[in-house]
């Protein structure tokens, strides 16, 4: 099965998606910092599958 | 085959971590899932034939960046919330606005304009690292500098703002000067409580 573009958006979005309840679930402020990082390294990764 | 079975295995890896990272209640077990994902993560990278920046990824992000949160996880105290003061909200709200309309004009600048072209094309025969090195010696080289200068400015800044106490040393003093200057220290303190 052949990996195209279209399933690393899918991954990114997920994990977009996991750091957003994160950052809406989280009331300590290093569990906050936390999510956030995650939501960065989503966008990284998908800046990194279209090139 | 193979890219097939990796990718689908660090998905699930990626996304299991992630997820133990927001759900659990314990910040040990966040900070440590953290961490793994971050790894797992840089597989991607690896899969892409961005080696580069799958090295720089393990190194910056489960390197530096989570040892900075178990550090400030031992150091603070973060379970109390925070009260901020906001002495102008509305000069602060006008301010964020400004900002963001800046940041989304900067953004969506080149769908505006059709004029882009590739100054710097990209090799066959240069490697990973070649390439980032050229470019960034060359085309990028004042905000390397930049980023230099800042670095230095936020080391500068960390060390005054840790060194208050650092005329005494606590490795050169004995014992007894140790107990008193705690005891000195948490009289007065348990003196303001009281009252």
């Amino acid at each position: 099965m052949e990996i195209t573009l279209a399933h690393y958006l899918v991954l990114s979005s997920v994990l977009f998606a996991i750091g957003l309840i994160g950052v809406m679930r989280r009331k300590n402020l290093l569990m906050l910092f936390f999510a956030t990082e995650i939501l960065l390294n989503a966008t990284n990764i998908d800046r990194k599958s279209v090139v | 085959m193979f890219e097939a079975i990796a990718f689908y295995l660090f998905a699930a890896l990626t996304i299991g971590m992630f997820t133990i990272t927001v759900m659990t209640s314990q910040a040990l077990y966040a900070l440590t899932a953290m961490a793994a994902g971050m790894i797992f993560i840089s597989a991607f990278f690896f899969i892409l034939g961005a080696d580069f920046l799958g090295v720089i990824q393990i190194i910056v992000y489960t390197g530096a960046v989570m040892a900075l949160y178990a550090f400030g996880m031992m150091f603070f105290d973060t379970t109390r919330t925070l009260v901020e003061k906001r002495e102008n909200p509305r000069t602060i709200f006008l301010l964020g606005v400004i900002a963001a309309t800046l940041v989304v004009f900067i953004v969506i600048s080149p769908i505006i304009s059709t004029h882009l072209e590739a100054r710097y094309p990209i090799e066959a025969a240069l490697g990973n690292s070649q390439a980032i090195g050229l470019i960034l010696f060359t085309k990028f080289l004042v905000p390397f500098e930049v980023a230099a200068v800042m670095l230095l400015v936020a080391m500068i800044a960390g060390i005054v703002l840790a060194g208050k106490k650092m005329d005494k040393s606590l490795t050169l003093m004995a014992e007894e000067e140790i107990a008193l200057m705690s005891a000195a220290q948490t009289k007065p303190e348990s003196q303001e409580g009281a009252h």
